[in-house]
């Protein structure tokens, strides 16, 4: 066993933990940085392919960008926040982020330009075009010019340690050789973003919820656990299989053609993008909501037969107009990515495959990111002494949807984090942890058991319960029958055993702890989107379409007792906006009525 | 699809059925794993799968290629074996 002692141990290995382990050592404090992956490599930062931004006088103020859209304002940031997280965001936290994140993306920023890396500034919308690497490769050079900070990569973390209640440490494996490692520190941050439990993965693949379900067992509570955010995501060809490329495709600044959207049979999917529904340059992203809940409709009168799919359809143009686009594309990729590609996707070849296919791209939409997570305070913390998170795995700042902003929040909150975490670890000593051994027993156990379920079984079996139940549009019916499915694999997982009794690089012992974390997001998840008898944000009912801001209007709060989920609601704390109390016949209608800016 | 894998024990051959397309070397990999053999170790922890993370090497027919970037004929005959490097365990090599 390999034992390291710390002041502030940050777990988590993109944005938020990068900045949080920056900050508390900037603090004076001594830090540890842990991560499943590797520093930059992992984490739905990697994934990124669109952009991140402040308000723009910001902009102009901390970040040198001169012509940043002054009519930007912090304010309408703000009211952007309020109003896109359908009002159950907390706004204390939205107004600190705010002004939070403009000297968090200075500070990106410096390391961008020391590492060598290219962003684009757009002024209009006040926002940087970036894609995943390059910001990985800042991040890697921001931890590497803060050489105190020690750096523990493919560690996997199963438990946060506790003493007398409070947050003293955590321990996990090396991925590579199994040994065990144990973190004794005064204070602990998460910073291990979200969690996607279905299939159709776009991001990094191991998106399990590992902060959510650690801050619970150490006591902490998740809140607005049902909002997922989905994006338009590649199905076939094979090769090109969870790419978001259909998302930048439904740009027309981006990609010339316009496809027509269809479900497998050909039948037309409709969505107004002019008019009442019309985005604005600050608001592109809300389109992100409206694709899922226009096209959902459609794809969701075949959802027994055909389930997550519906095609592009560029029928419309011909097999050089297609062609001549995809090279047009790729050239505007060519700052992040090698000569006529998408990350691994041979763009032309991608075009020839389309027009082979009727002219069509089969996609589906897949999970991109959770605005649920671990629930804080202002200061990041989790109610747990000693225990603070930041980033996707916290709840809160975007309530019911993200309407971009994620890059930006974990930076903003990630230093906030890192100056709470340091601040604690200063009138704090290293405690010994009450609950190792019983923790430790319980990620050794399946290697003693013969004849149980495997791990990687059991996370098909949860992918498939969520794919039918817990996806982009829901009914009462379905999410009943996918959480009792998730409560039965719960029960199951007591009893897991593995194939291989080795230690070193084993995925069922690695996907045994991130499965137990996913199982219970899953079911928190679940349980309050069978509650929630409205729509809100990404939470879109088949059978209950309304937004319904008179019943429905406060947040469902997860936490263990005893080791089993226990649920209570928590309405928006003494709100800076007021709060609107109407009812609204859809998430589009509430969407045209309260998010967008029209002319 | 006939896929043989240099494991830490040996090698060992699997049969799969021939996929309809062409696919990654990852899906191959992804479908032993789930369905023939849960002991097999090949880089899957925080994978991109995209190209972007660059971890998932491994020697393809005596060639080095990243497993999630690397298509093959859904009908294939492959040989899997490590790259370059101290094994950690089967395809598993310490980076």
């Amino acid at each position: 066993m390999h034992i390291v002692e710390t002041d502030v141990l940050v777990v988590g290995g993109a944005g938020a933990a990068v900045t949080a382990a920056v900050e508390a050592q900037e603090s004076g404090r001594s830090v540890a940085l842990v991560t499943k992956g590797r520093v930059g490599r992992s984490g739905n930062t990697i994934m990124v392919g669109g952009s991140f931004g402040i308000d723009g006088e910001s902009a102009r103020e901390y970040c040198g960008e001169p012509e940043a859209n002054l009519d930007y304002t912090r304010e309408r940031l703000f009211r952007k926040l309020v109003t896109s997280a359908f009002q159950i965001g907390n706004q204390g936290m939205e107004r600190h982020f705010v002004d939070d994140a403009p000297p968090a993306v200075a500070r990106l920023l410096g390391w961008v330009k020391e590492a060598g890396q290219k962003f684009k500034f757009m002024s209009k919308a006040s926002r940087w075009r970036v894609s995943g690497r390059p910001f990985g490769n800042a991040l890697r050079h921001g931890l590497k010019s803060h050489e105190a900070i020690e750096v523990y990569e493919d560690t996997m973390m199963v438990d946060v340690l506790t003493s007398g209640g409070a947050a003293c440490g955590a321990f996990g494996f090396d991925v590579y050789t199994g040994e065990i490692v144990l973190f004794r520190a005064k204070s602990v941050v998460l910073a291990t973003g979200g969690f996607q439990p279905f299939s159709l993965q776009n991001s990094i693949s191991d998106m399990t919820g590992d902060g959510v379900g650690m801050a619970l067992r150490a006591g902490a509570s998740a809140v607005d656990m049902e909002f997922l955010l989905f994006i338009g995501t590649i199905l076939e060809p094979q090769y090109a299989r969870g790419s978001i490329l259909p998302y930048l495709l439904s740009i027309p600044a981006m990609f010339g053609p316009r496809p027509k959207m269809t479900d497998l049979d050909g039948r037309e999917l409709s969505f107004p993008t002019e008019g009442r529904y019309k985005v604005g340059p600050a608001d592109t992203k809300v389109n992100k909501l409206l694709m899922s809940y226009f096209y959902g409709k459609g794809i969701w009168k075949n959802w027994d037969t055909h389930g997550n799919a519906f095609y592009y359809d560029y029928s419309a143009y011909s097999d050089q107009e297609i062609l001549d686009a995809f090279a047009k594309f790729a050239d505007s990729q060519k700052t992040w990515h090698r000569k006529g590609k998408y990350h691994r996707i041979d763009l032309q070849r991608l075009g020839r495959d389309i027009i082979a296919d009727k002219k069509r791209l089969k996609v589906g939409f897949g999970n991109e990111y959770s605005m649920g997570g671990v629930l804080v305070d202002a200061n990041f913390a989790t109610g747990v002494p000693g225990l603070f998170a930041a980033g996707e795995v916290t709840g809160g700042l975007f309530g019911a949807f993200r309407s971009g902003d994620g890059l930006t929040e974990m930076l903003a909150q990630g230093c906030t984090a890192g100056k709470s975490a340091a601040a604690y670890a200063a009138g704090a000593e290293l405690r010994d942890p009450e609950d190792y051994a019983a923790k430790l027993a319980e990620l050794e156990a399946p290697f003693g058991r013969a004849n149980g379920a495997s791990p990687a079984d059991l996370l098909a079996r949860l992918y498939a319960h969520c794919d039918r139940g817990f996806n982009f549009y829901r009914s009462g019916e379905l999410i009943a029958e996918a959480y009792a499915g998730v409560r039965a694999l719960r029960a199951e997982f007591g009893n897991i055993s593995l194939a291989s009794s080795s230690r070193r690089y084993n995925l069922e012992w690695m996907q045994s702890v991130m499965l137990r974390n996913l199982l219970l997001c899953a079911e928190l998840g679940l349980h309050a989107a069978g509650e929630r008898k409205e729509s809100r944000g990404t939470h879109l009912r088949a059978d209950h379409p309304e937004v319904n801001n008179r019943d429905f209007l406060f947040s469902y709060v997860g936490s263990l007792q005893n080791g089993e989920p226990a649920y209570r609601t928590q309405a928006p704390a003494e709100p800076l906006l007021p709060l609107d109390r109407n009812v609204y016949p859809n998430v589009a209608e509430c969407i045209a009525s309260t998010i967008l800016e029209h002319d | 699809m006939k896929v043989r894998i240099q494991k830490s024990e040996g090698l060992v051959s699997y049969e799969l059925p021939n996929f309809p397309t062409e696919v990654t070397v990852m899906e191959v990999l992804d479908y032993i794993y789930a369905h023939l053999d849960h002991s097999l170790a090949y880089y899957r922890h925080s994978a991109c799968g995209q190209g972007i993370c660059m971890r998932c090497s491994l020697k393809l027919n005596g060639k080095n290629v990243l497993a999630c970037a690397e298509t093959v004929p859904g009908d294939a005959d492959l040989l899997l074996e490590p790259r370059g490097g101290e094994v950690v365990r089967d395809l598993v090599v310490a980076s």
